[in-house]
């Protein structure tokens, strides 16, 4: 009796595309299996010829409208434009803010002042 | 009529290059940002193309990464390749853009994707082998749902780890590679096995009756 009989082929099979990731991953006895098994070493050319050709796919070329780089920019001006905007924004807001608070404080100031001389 | 090119990123900006760049850009140059737009843009779009399979949904997640990456330049520390970086940011936009276009209009992005080749090698037979090879591996691809497509694209193509594409697309470790497995599997079956079955079917409709 071989080995092959005793591992099933479509056990291997179902193992192979971890196996890419990981050769660690098959036993003593499937390694062996897989050293005898023609089917089997079949099965992993193919993912491994089909992992070759994902790789390939990095540099080749992918069809695209020379317009996206300046999308690109543009975008990115108006998010520029955007933050300025808030940026002046939020520096009103501020000031606006210590204005009225050093009118309120001289106001406030002014009324103590008037009450001190009042009780004198 | 929209003038299209292929773009690739077989010209690959060197690192070096990009890294001072970047550190031009991190210190407020937006003149260098813009360089770097210039250098990887091609890079990215192909990215955002393979994983919705869909130029105007590429377009949109291509500008939103960039968008992303200029807000988010501080946080880059210089220990990954800016492109890696950048095709991380990529990932994660098109994750979420996928995801916000199925939650509106229920639908799969299953395009076919119509890929040049502008590059042969010099080899002709093993150019039409390779070429076709690719041309079905392209389609398979362009088949797979999104959720799986994503993750064999990031790691099969852009060699991104488990961890990485797990942390991009909102999964755990264990889900990238169940995703994986399965996508592998597909690509295998659409790939060989259809193939193979669709030319035993001719074979059939070829032979004489006896």
């Amino acid at each position: 009796m071989t080995m092959s009989t005793v591992l099933p082929c479509d056990r291997l099979v179902e193992l192979m595309p971890d196996f890419l990731d990981d050769p660690g991953l098959l036993s003593c006895e499937e390694m062996e299996h897989f050293a005898q098994c023609l089917r089997c070493q079949a099965e992993m050319a193919r993912f491994r010829r089909l992992r070759r050709t994902l790789a390939s796919l990095r540099h080749r070329p992918v069809p695209a409208d020379h317009g996206i780089f300046d999308d690109i920019l543009e975008g990115l001006d108006s998010a520029a434009e955007r933050r300025e905007r808030h940026r002046v924004a939020s520096r009103r807001a501020a000031s606006i803010v210590g204005l009225a608070a050093a009118t309120a404080a001289g106001v406030g100031g002014v009324l103590v002042l008037a009450t001190r001389r009042r009780s004198a | 009529m929209v003038a299209l090119r292929a773009v690739t990123d077989v010209a690959r900006p060197g690192h070096s290059e990009l890294a001072v760049l970047v550190a031009e850009a991190r210190a407020g140059d937006r003149s260098a940002f813009d360089a770097l737009v210039r250098r990887t843009w091609s890079g990215t779009y192909a990215l955002a193309f393979r994983l919705t399979g869909d130029a105007e949904d590429a377009r949109d997640v291509c500008q939103e990464a960039y968008l992303r990456a200029y807000r988010g330049l501080r946080r880059f520390r210089g220990d990954a390749r800016f492109t890696t970086w950048l095709y991380r940011i990529t990932a994660n936009c098109a994750s979420t853009h996928l995801g916000r276009r199925r939650r509106h209009r229920h639908e799969e992005l299953d395009d076919d994707l119509e890929l040049s080749d502008l590059s042969p090698s010099i080899d002709p037979v093993g150019r039409s082998e390779s070429a076709s090879l690719r041309d079905a591996v392209q389609k398979a691809l362009a088949a797979l749902p999104p959720k799986l497509r994503a993750v064999v694209v990031l790691r099969d193509i852009y060699d991104l780890s488990h961890e990485v594409i797990a942390a991009e697309l909102g999964i755990s470790v264990s889900a990238a590679k169940v995703r994986l497995h399965r996508a592998r599997h597909r690509l295998r079956d659409d790939v060989f096995l259809r193939s193979e079955a669709e030319g035993r079917s001719h074979d059939d409709v070829d032979r004489p009756a006896v």
